[in-house]
């Protein structure tokens, strides 16, 4: 494997979840419910009693189902619908790839989040606790609570913080917009 | 531009429009209590203090108690602007007593 090739694999592992954890849990379950169904082939195959249902009781309770084997059906319909939502959504951990020419950088986005704040605060003039910053995975979010008779321009901070954003270029890329508070704060 | 801010605390601020108020309205300034406000973003002013007057059997020429307190409302909002370099929404003022000041024969 080349380094960048390396370097790659290594970004995106920590840019998402592993789906180990998911499977081992789906596999476990669906050997289970085989080695279950074995059991009362075999049970009903030599002619002894069953262990819980015999299997032509089951296939007649689900042709004319009751309430609890339609409740059973529904548990088992919804873990179902989790393992697929597991298996399908991109699974991400909330951080940011930074590209960089030698290394493979990657970032917490409450990392980015204080660096656009603070960049943001320091255009705006306002203390560091009136500025409160998220990021999700494509947009920043910062508000800012103004002091009194101070108007600040939310347009001119938006664009010196995105301006930040893109000497950073995270990927995948952030749109960051800065909110100012319609209510400002009298001290300082 | 040189790295850092000014911050100016809301008490520092009260005392800097108690001080203008008290100017505006001639009368010392431990007497003004100042209130300070958000408005939407603007400082909002809000004073109380004594009206000094001269006694009411005065015959000295004097403007009304309204036209007086309009004055005084204008003074203190151009001069907190220039001062406190603070945009300023509304500018209340309470009179709450009458400081009245006998004038002195002249001899």
């Amino acid at each position: 494997m080349t380094e960048q090739a390396l370097y790659r694999r290594l970004v995106r592992r920590s840019l998402h979840r592993s789906r180990s954890a998911a499977v081992v849990v789906a596999l476990v379950l669906l050997s289970l419910v085989a080695v279950y169904v074995g059991i009362e082939a075999t049970l009903a195959a030599l002619g002894r009693g069953p262990l819980l249902i015999t299997p032509a009781d089951a296939v007649a309770a689900l042709e004319n189902p009751t309430t609890i084997v339609l409740a059973g059906a529904a548990v088992v319909a919804i873990i179902g619908i989790v393992f697929v939502l597991l298996a399908l959504l991109p699974g991400s951990r909330g951080r940011h790839e930074v590209p960089n020419e030698r290394l493979a950088v990657v970032v917490d986005d409450s990392v980015l989040a204080g660096a656009i704040g603070g960049v943001a605060q320091r255009a705006s003039g306002v203390a560091p606790s009136r500025v409160v910053t998220s990021v999700s995975k494509r947009r920043g979010a910062v508000t800012i609570t103004p002091t009194s008779g101070v108007p600040l321009d939310s347009a001119a901070l938006s664009a010196t913080a995105q301006d930040f954003v893109h000497t950073l270029q995270p990927r995948p890329a952030v749109k960051v917009g800065v909110t100012v508070a319609a209510n400002g704060v009298v001290g300082a | 531009m040189i790295p850092g801010r000014v911050a100016i605390s809301s008490r520092a601020l009260e005392r800097t429009v108690a001080a203008i108020a008290a100017g505006a309205l001639r009368v010392p300034p431990s007497t003004v209590r100042v209130t300070l406000a958000d408005e939407a973003g603007l400082l909002g002013v809000s004073v109380t203090a004594p009206l000094r007057t001269t006694a009411l059997r005065s015959t000295a020429p004097a403007d009304g108690i309204v036209t007086r307190v309009q004055a005084a409302r204008r003074g203190i909002r151009a001069e907190l602007t220039e001062l406190a370099g603070r945009e300023i929404g509304r500018v209340n003022v309470t009179i709450s007593r009458a400081d009245i000041r006998e004038e002195k024969r002249v001899r």
